[in-house]
């Protein structure tokens, strides 16, 4: 890692390509979850390694590698969240009935569709669940349970002890597993497939 | 102890950091708690879940994310002061035939003639000639496909409907028998491919029921990676939905090996429904989620979800 980092810092386009071929995945995963939206987390994720471009220079040896992109991963998600605040064009965040986060339910034109794969029934509650976590929860269990870090690193990467980290993962799987079962029990029919397949 | 405290260990116990000593109390406590089997269930379904969620990225993001890593070295040599790049959208790149036809004109309209002399004047007699030799490698090519279409079937049913067996033990709401009579139509290759992977499933059955009555799966489950199966499934031929099962639905599409199917699911009781089995000759296969957790909850505790994987027929 240290020889990649080094060959980062003299722009060897060949350690750039191993790069962001290490790290793409994540960082896509990770924003696009974040913002829910794909086009968002294409735009943050060649932001991001924009930022590494020009920031390579800088970091410091002692840091993980890892732990920096995840970092400037989810600035880049926060920067954007900010620019729509400013020029609002997704669907307004508003605080519920416990104080959490969530999305008002407007459909968003402006953005294609996720693959059909990605449209999958549960998929889609789970995502939708994400977005209606607050900000913490949501970073917290992507970053473990779709992003696979460790409590160690999602401790570095978020600033957190890591007693700090297992409390907050705890509640925030319980409070999405709440999500869940709330709408499963508003709507029993589970799915718009359901009537297709009748 | 407290329920409060074992919550901790089963979040715990789902992020594999439990020792073995601590997973044995941990066992002992759910085995004799319904409320902490039901919290370890959900828990270990959301996890799960989201474990899904992670994608593979869009096919142009590489490339778009490279060439502005290329763009950027090439301002940062220019020592030329550039605005702030904007994230590229992706492009729509012209094919290369139309590029080469747009660099080579002359090129290009002489092998349009070349070829159009060569299917006025040769195509014919090639095409007798041909005709008769292709037509039995073609039929083997089929029969091939067809076993290797199975065999991939196979594969998708121990992969993709993890979300959905794990999360919908826990989190889907139940409700009445719906879709069937659409599923009676299905496409010949999904048919072709649920055949091969039944007569495959047939000669397990016997094999997978002598197990769960010896209630020791973990050691002889087929070599598939634990993260990949689901918490119980069983394959139907498109012809053998039981009669008299009728308390299950659809419950979402999906893609596996880019072929359109139909998840349905079922609520019932384990014993109605095995008596359904036993007077059908439905292909029968169980998988168990996690060895471990499955020794963790005991066998009696999966009952309640099963997972019919049906060509889309509707």
């Amino acid at each position: 890692m240290d020889n990649l980092i080094e060959r980062l810092r003299n722009r060897d386009e060949a350690a750039f390509e191993e790069f962001v071929s290490q790290f793409e995945r994540s960082i896509y995963n990770l924003a696009l979850r974040q913002t829910g939206h794909p086009q968002d987390a294409q735009d943050i994720t060649q932001e991001v390694f924009l930022r590494i471009y020009r920031g390579i220079a800088n970091f410091r040896a002692d840091a993980k590698l890892s732990t920096w992109v995840y970092q400037i991963t989810l600035n880049a998600c926060v920067d954007l969240t900010r620019r729509r605040v400013r020029h609002p064009e997704l669907p307004l965040v508003v605080q519920n009935e416990d104080g959490d986060e969530a999305m008002l339910d407007t459909p968003d034109e402006t953005y294609a569709p996720e693959p059909l794969y990605e449209r999958t029934a549960l998929r889609e509650q789970i995502a939708d669940g994400l977005q209606r976590l607050s900000d913490e929860y949501r970073k917290i269990l992507i970053l473990r349970d779709v992003n696979g870090l460790s409590y160690d690193e999602i401790g570095q990467v978020l600033a957190l002890p890591e007693g700090t980290v297992k409390s907050r993962l705890f509640r925030a799987r319980d409070r999405l597993a709440a999500i869940l079962r709330d709408d499963g029990n508003k709507n029993p029919t589970v799915t718009s497939n359901q009537a297709k397949g009748r | 102890m407290p329920c409060e405290n074992y919550r901790e260990m089963i979040q715990l116990f789902v992020d594999d950091m439990l020792t073995d000593e601590e997973r044995d109390t941990l066992k002992a406590h759910v085995l004799q708690c319904p409320a902490c089997a039901e919290y370890l269930k959900n828990t270990f379904a959301v996890s799960r879940a989201l474990r899904q969620l992670n994608t593979d990225i869009p096919n142009d993001l590489h490339t778009s994310v490279m060439d502005a890593l290329r763009r950027e070295k090439a301002a940062s040599f220019a020592h030329t002061r550039i605005p702030p790049e904007k994230p590229a959208r992706p492009e729509k790149r012209t094919p290369p035939v139309i590029r080469f036809i747009r660099r080579n004109p002359i090129v290009a309209a002489a092998a349009v003639l070349v070829v159009l002399v060569g299917v006025l004047y040769g195509g014919a007699s090639l095409k007798s000639s041909l005709g008769a030799k292709s037509a039995a490698p073609m039929h083997a090519a089929t029969e091939e496909q067809a076993t290797e279409s199975g065999m991939q079937a196979y594969a998708a049913l121990t992969q993709q409907p993890t979300i959905a067996g794990a999360a919908a033990t826990t989190l889907a709401p139940s409700g009445n028998a719906t879709a069937k009579d659409s599923l009676s139509t299905t496409s010949t290759s999904v048919t072709t491919r649920l055949t091969t992977t039944a007569a495959r499933l047939t000669t397990t059955a016997a094999e997978a029921s002598k197990q769960t009555a010896a209630g020791d799966l973990s050691e002889q489950l087929p070599e598939i990676p634990f993260s990949q199966k689901f918490s119980f499934c069983a394959v139907l031929r498109t012809d053998a939905v039981p009669e008299g099962l009728t308390d299950w639905k659809l419950y979402t599409e999906d893609i596996f090996n880019d072929e359109a199917v139909n998840i349905i699911y079922v609520f019932t009781d384990r014993d109605a429904y095995d008596a359904l089995y036993k007077k059908t000759d439905i292909v029968y296969e169980a998988y168990y989620d996690d060895p471990k957790l499955f020794a963790f909850l005991s066998p009696d505790a999966d009952t309640g979800l099963t997972i019919f994987i049906l060509p889309q027929g509707a």
